[in-house]
């Protein structure tokens, strides 16, 4: 059923443009402005308004004689020479060439990103999925880059209340700094909190109430020894790093609102 | 410091949301410049690195401009390609806009803008242009690109350059003041942005390419900048180059290359010392330059707004465009009360957290109010040349709908009476004018490409045009008055509505921005009527006295404010009577954290470094004599530090950290560790008797970061920027905790 519309609606769009007549788009115009014929004469059946007149003529002949004249000579009936020093003509230049060229580009641009998001959105998760589960066991005890995984629902991170004045104070006593690139990870423990704190470089938390809440999950990022040796893992690894940055910029902006609101 | 300190990698950089030191990165510059220039004298290569050292600045520059300007042409073409995609399409050469597609064909009609080389998506689906059933599918189709492309660029701009959202031109002022914010101006939210604005203006939103070109610009001059480690590497000299391409983004958005100076000078750079001033004129030439040779619409497109009017004004018509003016700050006062108000809303509320939703409900709404409206459904910028433009031979709108006869195109236009379509026109106006301000109320500050500066043309434009309109009927009804006698009476128009479409739109922008001289200028520059100077000037100023006067922050330092950037705004004046004791760090029942010369081991600052949180630390002769010796940051102690175990041998937790250049007396335990080449010995000082009006102005003259307090030569405390900040809040009677960076 929907296959058949899109026959019909596909098949209307090419019998009009199978129909049209030949069509003008030339880089070079003469553009002359007229006034309507009954300014001259009052006893045609010509409409009052203004006339346009187009024409592809050389540059010493988009005049009136060159234009005007010959378009309207079956209606001016010997008033031509009235009807002159009320026109207005000017010759026009423009480039396609240039226009067709950037259009066509701006829509593979746009094509590509919105391919490679489509990927990103859906065939990304899968191919990560089966590659995480094979590099459980490398686990790297001293300094992980940090990489979350809290799943898009915000839940802890709607700032009302209590908890947003927590967290304010929390940054002011951190001097705000947003450094976080790496962390310790203390003695193997996940956060599973929701509020997210970031903590200064090597910074190794005293206490409970100042615990490290960066979720903190086995990435992608970690175990560089071995990927190190693929270029394709380098690749790999460096398009890890930009999502980790994206999604650090989107906590930044769509979460916590601390930027560009 | 000399510069072997490179050797220890990272020493220099910066933190993200960190704010920079200028003095520090000024003072690398000047040493690097004595080595290269010391050493031109040995051989060829040296003096050729010492040429290229020389040029580099303006090499770079150039390319900036080139790139900018390429990129504005694409987006031009682009945006007006993809605005006319809603209406419909040119099937034999898709690739043309409605304008484009119509331009020579050879049909003698003064059909406004259509042919039948051009189909709306009417024409395609029921075969005719007019009836109820073309305008209903009109509609949906528009509602429905609007959706799709704002759908998109919401999309874009989440999943790829979350900074690429907004304006920009606050931000950029934060960096350009010396604060580091790291992919602001990268590669990804270059490309995002360009996008995202193409598609944003083509959705028909309530916003303007402006804001974003100078993001744009700016991402051109940070990527380029890096080919040059002169300026890639050294944070002060690389906002010179970021202050030039703001200017050349100014240029290319409006074709107004003094006016991008001007913008660039006035609103987003902090500082602009003479030598930026050249290069920011150089590369706003090269942009604009570049724009007009890829500009493939014809002459008649190159400046923007181009305007001609065939009468000079009337001294009395000086009362009039001072009381634009004066509307114009009150309309851009209420503008920004609102829009900061619905920011916050946004910013604490669950609208926060559905940003992609909010941009397709806006979309809707606007497309769908829109619509109905024929000067609201037109491109801004064509709505705004309208408005302008005077209303002469080849002009077919309803505006334009007066009792007179056009015998001649080369005489004068008479004075007329209006026709019942200039009534219509001006209802329909004044609805436009109702409708873009809610709607860019709610549409600016969305997490999609936006830009304000065409949506306050085209309200003041809107509100000039009524007020022109009147001003001409009053004219032609009562020729006798003395105001109009003179001029008036000849039968000619002396009263060009659209000059003050021009001063209202002046107005408006004016009093959003707080933007005198670059308005000016931006404003002829736009119009190419450099006559009109004197009316700009006037009603410039009116708007800008009272937007001062009912609201002390134009647009972007209002955003600023409320997004906590550590911004020390150079406008204003620090008017109370405290002394530095009061505001310095530490406060009275806390001990300021040092460190010492030759006491301290690595273990004892490790701990100092997980216990405190500064992000620097005093160095001082001992613990019972705190005399000064300088000052080390916390980056440098921990890449030093990190440096040093894995690199030298023998160090351990015992040993002992020096920072001074004497030998150590001990020869038993470890191998000291010497760290003198991290330490900046000659930090900034000001007693504790200093008036804060004078350290608030050292802040902002010298770029500091920090200084430090003494008492009769004794450390005393630290003094930051972010104290400074949050004491001018606090001294202001606003909520200091409203300073979020460092």
């Amino acid at each position: 059923m929907y296959r058949k519309v899109l026959y019909s609606i596909s098949l209307v769009i090419i019998f009009h443009i199978a129909s049209t007549q030949s069509q003008s788009y030339e880089d070079k115009r003469c553009k002359c402005i007229c006034p309507s014929f009954k300014t001259v004469d009052n006893t045609t059946q010509e409409g009052t308004e203004r006339m346009l007149i187009i024409d592809n003529v050389p540059p010493n002949k988009c005049n009136c004689d060159g234009v005007i004249l010959p378009r309207l000579a079956g209606k001016i009936k010997g008033k031509g020479q009235e009807i002159c020093p009320r026109c207005d003509c000017k010759y026009e230049n423009r480039n396609t060439t240039i226009i067709k060229v950037v259009v066509i580009i701006v829509i593979w641009i746009i094509s590509l990103l919105v391919i490679y998001m489509l990927f990103l959105m859906c065939l990304d998760p899968l191919l990560n999925k089966r590659v995480k589960a094979n590099y459980q066991e490398h686990t790297n005890e001293d300094v992980i880059i940090a990489s979350d995984s809290i799943s898009p629902k915000h839940a802890g991170t709607s700032i009302n209340g209590p908890s947003r004045h927590f967290r304010d104070s929390y940054r002011n006593k951190f001097s705000g700094s947003f450094v976080t690139t790496t962390i310790v990870r203390s003695g193997g423990s996940e956060s599973e909190s929701e509020v997210e704190f970031l903590v200064t470089n090597n910074h190794r938390p005293r206490d409970d109430r100042e615990r490290d809440d960066t979720a903190v999950t086995v990435g992608n990022g970690q175990d560089m020894h071995v990927r190190e040796n693929n270029v394709l893992n380098r690749v790999g690894h460096q398009q890890d790093k930009w999502k980790r940055q994206v999604r650090e910029q989107r906590r930044n902006i769509y979460d916590r609102h601390t930027m560009l609101n | 410091m000399t510069d072997t300190s490179d050797d220890i990698p990272g020493i220099g950089q910066y933190d993200d949301f960190h704010t920079i030191d200028w003095q520090r990165d000024i003072a690398r510059d000047r040493m690097r410049h004595r080595y290269i220039v010391k050493k031109r004298q040995d051989s060829f290569w040296d003096l050729l690195k010492g040429a290229h050292d020389a040029w580099s600045g303006w090499v770079c520059v150039l390319l900036v401009g080139l790139f900018t300007g390429c990129v504005a042409g694409v987006i031009d073409i682009g945006a007006s390609w993809m605005t006319d995609l809603k209406f419909g399409i040119c099937p034999q050469a898709f690739w043309l806009n409605r304008e484009q597609c119509c331009w020579s064909s050879n049909e003698t009609s003064f059909d406004s803008g259509n042919c039948s080389q051009w189909y709306a998506w009417s024409e395609i689906f029921t075969s005719s242009r007019e009836g109820f059933g073309a305008y209903v599918i009109s509609y949906f189709f528009y509602i429905m690109w609007a959706m799709l492309f704002a759908l998109l660029a919401a999309s874009l701009v989440r999943m790829f350059a979350p900074y690429a959202c907004g304006s920009g031109i606050p931000e950029i002022k934060t960096i350009l003041s010396g604060f580091i914010i790291r992919s602001y101006l990268g590669k990804w939210t270059l490309i995002i942005k360009s996008v995202g604005i193409m598609l944003s203006v083509s959705a028909g939103l309530s916003l303007g390419k402006e804001g974003p070109m100078v993001h744009i610009a700016s991402c051109i001059g940070n990527i380029l900048s890096y080919l040059f480690p002169k300026y890639g590497r050294n944070e002060a000299k690389k906002r010179e180059i970021l202050s030039a391409a703001a200017a050349a983004g100014v240029s290319v958005a409006f074709g107004a290359p003094i006016g991008g100076v001007l913008f660039s000078l006035e609103e987003v750079s902090y500082y602009f010392p003479l030598k930026t001033l050249w290069r920011s004129f150089f590369c706003a030439l090269i942009a604009a330059f570049i724009l007009r040779s890829i500009n493939p619409f014809g002459n008649e497109h190159s400046v923007l707004f181009y305007v001609e009017y065939n009468k000079p004004w009337i001294f009395f018509e000086l009362v009039p465009f001072i009381g634009l003016g004066i509307i114009g700050g009150f309309i851009a006062t209420f503008f920004i009360k609102a829009n900061l108000w619905w920011c916050r809303f946004r910013k604490y509320s669950k609208l926060g957290q559905y940003p992609v939703t909010e941009v397709l409900i806006v979309t809707f709404i606007t497309a769908v109010i829109a619509y109905p409206n024929p000067y609201t459904r037109m491109n801004t910028s064509e709505l705004i040349y309208l408005l302008f433009s005077q209303c002469g031979i080849s002009n077919q709108d309803p505006l334009c709908d007066y009792n007179r006869n056009f015998t001649d195109v080369n005489s004068a236009i008479e004075i007329a009476a209006a026709g019942p379509g200039v009534h219509k026109a001006v209802w329909l106006l004044i609805l436009a004018l109702a409708m873009k301000l809610v709607m860019t109320i709610f549409t600016f500050g969305m997490k999609v490409p936006c830009g304000l500066f065409i949506p306050s043309l085209a309200l003041g434009a809107i509100t000039g045009r009524v007020v022109g309109i009147g001003m001409e009927q009053l004219a032609y009804n009562y020729p006798k008055i003395w105001i109009f006698s003179g001029e008036c009476s000849t039968g000619d128009d002396c009263i060009t509505p659209g000059l003050y479409a021009m001063v209202g739109a002046a107005a408006v922008l004016g009093g959003v921005t707080r933007m005198t001289v670059s308005l000016v200028v931006i404003m002829f520059e736009l119009t190419g009527g450099v006559r009109y100077i004197v009316p700009l000037m006037a009603a410039a100023m009116a708007s800008k006295w009272v937007g001062d006067a009912l609201g002390r922050q134009g647009i972007y330092d209002a955003h600023i404010a409320l997004n906590g950037y550590p911004f020390l705004d150079s406008k204003d004046e620090f008017q109370h009577t405290t002394l530095a004791a009061d505001v310095m760090q530490p406060k009275r029942n806390e001990t300021l954290a040092v460190i010492t010369q030759d006491s301290m081991t690595v273990d004892d600052i490790e701990t100092l470094l997980k216990e405190t949180e500064h992000n620097g630390y005093p160095v001082v002769v001992s613990k019972e004599n705190q005399y000064l010796v300088g000052f080390v940051l916390r980056r440098d102690l921990n890449l030093a530090l990190a440096n040093a175990r894995r690199i030298i041998d023998g160090i351990t937790g015992q040993s002992l950290v020096i920072f001074t250049s004497a030998q150590p007396v001990q020869n038993l335990g470890p191998s000291p560790l010497k760290l003198k080449k991290i330490l900046d010995m000659a930090p900034i000082t000001v007693t504790d008797q200093t008036p804060m009006e004078t350290v608030v102005d050292m802040f902002r003259k010298l770029g500091l970061r920090q200084t430090l307090v003494t008492h009769n030569g004794r450390l005393l405390g630290v003094i930051t920027k972010k104290d400074v900040l949050r004491h001018v809040k606090q001294m202001d009677n606003e909520d200091p905790n409203t300073v979020l960076f460092n």
